[in-house]
């Protein structure tokens, strides 16, 4: 199942909330849908889900999701933390959310024990830590089997096993065939989860593909030379962008190493270094997003 | 449809404080009605008239039972909102107007049934406290028929009252506090004013006093009260129909 977002817009009073927004999310593969706080990336999911009302369409390989006879096989969700009556035991919350799907005991049992919440069927979530909460969210999601996932911040509350799992379990639904669009702050385990990215700030699009192809656009490369101007010179005339990094250094981006070598071996420079600098998933983040955070930090003291 | 109408009844029944509400909605205004029975044994020689003793009954608890069980009705919408469910709700189901039927279907026949046995266990109760009391003892066959239909739909139209206000607030508190407070206070204020000034509309203008009066006359009259009460019931639930179509989750 393929998830088509198509100019999605809502509006909070006289603040555009999400703009115009369209992507992809494809089957077959874990999506991260990355941005700054305040980007927007809770309100797109509820756009997209219908539970807030705005602007555009979003189709579940082509159809809206009010066609479809029974929308907890088509869509999975886990939007809140805690998204349960706390007084209402694990097991009957699970028995509640498959009613439409009439889902068996027998799936129930076996996706508590996917969880790892076989051993608290009887417990009240009242009682449940944020982890635990959030492994319920994501039992009740997959409940149906359904073709598409959507999960906003799973990995809250999560410990580091459990992050783990989590990236493998959504790894393996998705290499069925599936959708996952997962919003996530960790850029880092994003990059070891998500094969495709987008990427949103202030409401917009700023950028959307493979993650390798992403961390590619903030990669450079670095040149250690014996003369910096004369490099400089011969980089930019072939349409470089050039930094001056310190100690004889250059950053270069929009040329290749090799083209950085044969530039310098044409100048006549002495190179002492010549390497790539690969960005990290974070690093590129980083700089798509640099002036789209809605609510900004001061300076440190 | 039927989708729907399982998950509501299964979010229902899988609440433990919907199961002690029914069982206080029937066992108060129960017990409450053997301590009547049992003051009003003098009066109940006199006139030697128990089906009108029972309907003094009813007229006196039934509101009891209805502010009990309102709370059903408020819990609806009220649980979903306060806990973030409605979105997991509405992410399953997305026709919106189909989750709001099931929702009013469900507490519809959920206090309705517990209105009958309500009734039934107020007609009893009276009955035995009676009968303990050595006092005249005609089973009140007459309950059975106009006086407890109107008891139950009295019931079951406050518990939808409170039921359509918390799905136009979002908030569970107002949906119960709101009736309950119109019901005790604000209305009874507003019937002493109106007697004083000779009015004779406000039991057929205000929505919970058109309730008790309904409870408290016969015949024609009776419905007639009780069609205010549902008018009121009705404007107030598509109300919450349209906005809870229209706005977000």
């Amino acid at each position: 199942m393929t998830i088509d977002v198509q100019h999605v817009s809502k509006m909070f009073g006289s603040i555009r909330g999400v703009d115009d927004l369209s992507f992809t999310v494809p089957d077959g593969k874990v999506t991260g849908f990355l941005g700054p706080n305040g980007a927007g990336k809770s309100t797109t999911m509820r756009l997209m889900l219908g539970l807030d009302r705005g602007q555009g369409r979003t189709l579940f390989d082509g159809r809206a999701l009010t066609d479809y006879a029974h929308a907890s096989k088509v869509v999975g969700t886990h939007l809140d933390a805690r998204p349960f009556l706390p007084g209402r035991s694990a097991r009957d919350h699970l028995l509640m959310l498959g009613a439409d799907a009439r889902v068996s005991n027998a799936r129930i049992d076996e996706v508590r024990a996917t969880v790892g919440l076989a051993d608290v069927a009887r417990r009240r979530p009242k009682t449940f830590s944020l982890g635990m909460a959030q492994r319920l969210g994501l039992a009740g999601a997959i409940l149906a089997n359904p073709q598409a996932l959507m999960l906003d911040e799973p990995a809250n509350g999560l410990d580091p096993q459990s992050i783990q799992w989590l990236r493998e379990f959504l790894r393996h639904y998705a290499s069925q065939g599936h959708a996952v669009l997962v919003s996530s702050h960790l850029l880092s385990e994003m990059q070891l989860m998500a094969d495709h990215v987008v990427v949103i700030a202030r409401g917009r699009l700023v950028a959307e593909g493979a993650v390798e192809e992403l961390s590619a656009r903030g990669s450079d490369v670095l040149v250690r030379t014996d003369d910096v101007a004369v490099l400089r010179a011969a980089l930019k005339a072939r349409g470089a962008r050039v930094s001056d990094e310190g100690g004889n250094a250059l950053g270069v981006s929009g040329l290749g190493r090799d083209d950085v070598g044969r530039a310098a071996f044409e100048s006549g420079c002495i190179v002492f270094e010549l390497s790539e600098r690969r960005a990290s998933l974070e690093e590129t983040f980083l700089q798509l997003t640099g002036d789209g955070q809605e609510f900004a930090f001061g300076e440190t003291p | 449809m039927t989708g729907p109408l399982l998950y509501e009844w299964r979010r229902i029944r899988t609440v433990r404080s919907t199961w002690l509400l029914v069982a206080v909605g029937i066992v108060v205004p129960a017990g409450l009605a053997v301590l009547f029975s049992g003051l009003g044994q003098s009066t109940t020689d006199q006139t030697g008239e128990p089906p009108a003793e029972v309907a003094t009954a009813l007229a006196a608890l039934l509101p009891l039972a209805a502010a009990i069980l309102c709370t059903v009705g408020a819990a609806s919408f009220g649980q979903e909102y306060r806990h973030g469910l409605i979105r997991v709700t509405l992410s399953i189901f997305p026709q919106r107007t189909t989750v709001f039927a099931a929702k009013l279907i469900t507490v519809t026949v959920l206090v309705a049934v517990t209105a009958v046995a309500t009734i039934a266990a107020i007609v009893l109760a009276e009955y035995l406290g009676r009968l303990v009391a050595g006092a005249p003892s005609g089973w009140p066959s007459g309950v059975l028929g106009s006086l407890g239909v109107i008891g139950v739909l009295y019931v079951t139209i406050f518990a939808l009252i409170a039921f359509a206000i918390t799905a136009l607030t979002r908030n569970q508190p107002l949906g119960i506090i709101a009736p309950i407070v119109l019901a005790v206070l604000i209305e009874p204020l507003i019937g002493l004013i109106a007697q004083s000034q000779f009015w004779t509309w406000s039991d057929w203008v205000l929505p919970f006093s058109s309730g008790q009066s309904a409870l408290a006359v016969g015949g024609a009259e009776a419905w007639g009260h009780i069609a205010v009460f549902f008018a009121w019931f009705a404007a107030l639930g598509i109300a919450a129909w349209l906005l809870f179509r229209r706005r977000d989750a």
